[in-house]
């Protein structure tokens, strides 16, 4: 073993973290990280349903050019309902609230985070911030879309503005607490031995994921603020009536959601980088790469906003800037790319579940990080900006990316969250099934969007109906890819055999802590000797590892 | 009195000081582009305050990071945000009278 | 690590010192999270500044400056008080820790009153944004924008103060119960990090707001 711990002194009680308390007020009052990460995992399960419901509505409506839902008003309560939710209520939190909460301590071979108090704290933060924003999309929603422009949002928007806005902007303050214990947690509570180049690749996305958190978060903040005034008052910040500057919006709104886009995907970049070492049984290729291209994707990620604003009415030298700075970023993430069909060559490569959503996330992410340098280029993104290509893009990244790598997260540590092992076949099954409905449902959109159809339009030319019906036909399946993990894997925690405590075989100091772990983790302290992907040479004997 | 406690009076005599200055500086005409110069004594009394009250160089070698972390990306948004007003180009519209409405 | 520090250490530390310095690097990097948090407060004012120069600047001219300038001294001097409060605890004298807390928490106070006073003599002279607006004319618009700014600014600066006001009682309230002593004091430089960040945001707010106008 490279990781070693010294010979345990089993203290008086060593429960599971499951069993250590079973009233709910234990559960609501509790401060383990591992019960925390549970209680956020069963909130975002249900955003997501919720968000996807939205989506399916939509892609309902879609199948007929006039739009089988009949009113345009309905139809935009219904694609902003689903990008404030999924946004900020499933993508945001999804891997940092659930597997990091889980997992990080575990992997730095600390007994809980750096401050527990301030990690519940942020669930409840969560929660509030989303029956708010849920209160006000079902009492009759918010029309603007999930971006809010003014003075759309500020002037003419009917409807639940201030509510919606008011959970976002609780809810970020949840995201905020987050990625200050995570950052404080990672510098401070490393085990002995365990130096910055023997972290698992997922801690130090987390890392990175933790400081947009902690930076890009206060300026959404500051923004809602300012468009919750401006709705209540009418002063005229975002007006250009009344001589302020609609674009201030969008440059304050952009400041923090595109760096928002690499919290959402740093996560996921993290898992494949954790999954595709184990199910390789290989050495990840070039970890000191990968490793700061997270960090350089978090920093120039800070750096391209106006990427979303090219025809807005933005300055053209402040547009080529942009341009410039996007199209470096896209490198770090091509990096990582690489690194990963690297560590994938001349590999042992199973095929387990994790591993196809993880192989999946490969592919489907290159798509989408490609076609975001179609849209990076001033003169092309004229012609795209605001069609279907754009919807097509982010969610290759988000829906084929980091959903994929959020199941694939989530079925790779299931064993050590619940104790049980989920079925096999089914998951491999579920894995195919979603890759295959995602494409079915998101590729024709990048013809769509090609050729000219807008997006957030409830209704559209006839001769666009062919495409859409495919990609609601892509849906359906989808859906389903999705409520399959949702059955099997609840009637594993169940039924399902019990796991051991390394079932992959793996290597990490999460995996020395018996599945599921007590409520403290580890008994001593580990020491740690070795970097995390120390693999034997492939071609060497496979000796129980 | 001892080291730490003179070293706080200094500090609160300095920042006094130069508050009284940017106050007296902003009586000076200075043309509307070089107004924000008078930011230039207030940067310095932040400096001072995160300095000896702060402790920001006594203290645990992470804060400095994040401080430093902080201002750099306060940069960020500042210089490239005002990178578009700055530089772009403004088509000239005959000036409205304000709505009727409220 | 001797025995009366233990019960402060909680299980994930290994000892005072490490939890300690964590605390206050926890501290530091919600305070990097603040400065965020206005400094885009500061892009709204350089974008107004820039598209609407003179009725920005005929608004800030409205701006009482005797009381921004007091409060500008009152802050300076209570985070000069609650770093002297600092120093005496690390002497270990609790009784000048739980003074100096006391005056800050006093100071504090004595600038929200001016604070509120000042508020009432803006209304009272028409300068809220919304409603009947003492500048009419071309200027009008900027110097709403300019008030719009000035309130969203000074009261999310107020809602500071008051959050730092309860932390300094609080510390105050916690030492006369013996909390602290010479070897650990960490809450104490915690609010103190707090505090003195608070008044950093109001050093620079109020060249931005009363003096950079004033033309």
């Amino acid at each position: 073993m490279s990781q070693t711990m010294q010979a345990p002194v089993l203290p008086q009680q060593m429960t599971s973290y499951l069993t250590d308390g079973t009233s709910l007020r234990s559960w609501l009052l509790t401060t383990d990280h591992k019960r925390i990460a549970v209680l956020y995992m069963l909130s975002i399960t249900a955003f997501f349903f919720l968000g996807g419901s939205a989506a399916a509505l939509i892609r309902y409506n879609l199948l007929v050019p006039e739009g089988a839902i009949q009113s345009a008003e309905t139809y935009n309560r219904l694609f902003t309902m689903h990008g404030v939710i999924m946004v900020w209520f499933f993508l945001v939190p999804a891997v940092p609230v659930t597997l990091g909460n889980f997992i990080v301590p575990l992997m730095l071979g600390a007994r809980d985070l750096a401050f527990p108090k301030i990690n519940l704290l942020s669930w409840y933060l969560f929660m509030i911030g989303g029956v708010c924003a849920l209160y006000a999309l079902f009492a009759g929603g918010v029309d603007t879309g999930w971006t809010f422009y003014a003075p759309l949002s500020s002037n003419y928007a009917q409807g639940h503005v201030v509510a919606v806005v008011a959970g976002i902007f609780i809810s970020g303050f949840s995201t905020i607490a987050t990625g200050l214990n995570f950052i404080i947690t990672i510098h401070r509570l490393r085990a002995p031995g365990l130096t910055w180049y023997r972290l698992p690749v997922f801690i130090w996305s987390l890392y990175a994921t933790s400081v947009i958190f902690v930076l890009a978060t206060p300026v959404l903040a500051i923004t809602l603020l300012l468009l919750t005034f401006e709705r209540l008052f009418h002063v005229g910040v975002f007006d250009p009536r009344l001589g302020g500057d609609p674009l201030l919006f969008q440059h304050l709104f952009w400041f923090y959601s595109h760096p928002a886009v690499y919290i959402m995907i740093l996560p996921g970049l993290g898992v494949v980088s954790e999954i595709v070492p184990v199910f390789s049984r290989k050495q990840l290729f070039g970890y000191k790469f990968v490793v700061w291209s997270s960090i350089a994707i978090a920093v120039i990620g800070f750096f391209v906003w106006g990427h979303h604003m090219f025809v807005s009415g933005q300055s053209l030298f402040a547009s080529i800037a942009f341009s410039l700075l996007s199209f470096l970023v896209a490198v770090p993430s091509a990096i990582k790319v690489f690194n990963w069909l690297g560590t994938l060559h001349k590999g042992r490569i199973r095929f387990d579940a994790p591993m196809i959503y993880a192989l999946g996330f490969i592919g489907l992410f290159t798509t989408g990080g490609l076609t975001g340098l179609f849209l990076a280029a001033l003169a092309a993104d004229v012609h795209l900006h605001d069609t279907y290509f754009v919807i097509a893009h982010f969610h290759y990244i988000m829906v084929g990316g980091m959903v994929s790598a959020y199941f694939a997260a989530l079925h790779y540590w299931w064993p050590k969250i619940s104790g049980r092992r989920y079925p096999e076949m089914i998951a491999r099954a579920s894995a195919l099934l979603m890759f295959l409905g995602f494409n079915l449902t998101f590729f024709p959109q990048f013809i769509l969007g090609y050729l000219g159809m807008p997006r957030r339009y409830h209704a559209y030319p006839p001769e666009f109906q062919v495409l859409n019906v495919l990609s609601s036909a892509g849906a359906t399946i989808l859906a389903a890819a999705y409520l399959m993990p949702l059955f099997y894997l609840t009637y594993s925690v169940f039924r399902g055999p019990r796991a051991p405590a390394n079932p992959w075989a793996a290597i990490g100091l999460e995996w020395q802590t018996p599945s599921p772990p007590f409520t403290k983790n580890f008994a001593v302290t580990p020491i740690v000797t070795e970097g995390p992907y120390a693999y034997p040479d492939p071609g060497s004997d496979l000796a129980d590892v | 009195m001892t080291r730490q406690h003179r070293g706080n009076l200094i500090c609160w005599l300095a920042l006094v000081a130069l508050g009284l200055l940017e106050f007296g500086m902003s009586f000076a005409p200075l043309p509307h582009g070089l107004r924000p110069l008078l930011l230039v004594p207030a940067i310095v009394m932040a400096v001072l305050v995160a300095l000896a009250y702060m402790r920001l160089l006594s203290g645990p070698e992470l804060g400095r990071g994040f401080a430093i972390a902080g201002l750099f990306w306060l940069a960020i948004l500042l210089g490239l945000s005002i990178m578009d007003p700055l530089t772009r180009a403004v088509y000239a519209v005959p000036p409205m009278p304000p709505p009727a409405s409220k | 690590m001797s025995d009366e520090i233990a019960p402060h250490v909680h299980f994930q530390y290994a000892d005072a010192r490490h939890q300690s310095d964590t605390a206050l690097a926890g501290m530091w990097l919600f305070l990097a999270s603040e400065v965020l948090f206005f400094g885009g407060l500061i892009v709204a004012w350089m974008f107004c500044r820039h598209w609407q120069p003179d009725g920005f600047d005929a608004g800030a001219r409205e701006t009482v400056l005797w009381i921004g300038t007091i409060n500008l001294i009152l802050l300076v001097t209570s985070s000069f008080v609650y770093s002297t409060g600092v120093a005496f605890i690390e002497a270990g004298d609790v009784r000048r820790l739980v003074q100096c807390c006391l005056i800050t928490a006093c100071i504090g106070v004595l600038f929200l009153g001016l604070k509120f006073l000042e508020w009432y003599l803006d209304l009272s002279e028409h300068l809220f944004p919304a409603g009947p607006f003492k500048i009419t004319g071309g200027e009008a618009g900027g110097a709403r924008l300019f008030w719009s700014f000035y309130f969203v600014a000074t009261g999310l600066h107020a809602v500071h103060m008051i959050v730092g006001i309860a932390l300094v009682g609080w510390v105050a309230w916690q030492a006369r119960h013996r909390t602290y002593s010479a070897n650990w004091y960490t809450p104490v430089e915690a609010v103190g990090l707090y505090w003195s960040f608070v008044d950093i945001v109001w050093i620079v707010l109020y060249p931005v707001i009363y003096l950079v106008g004033r033309t």
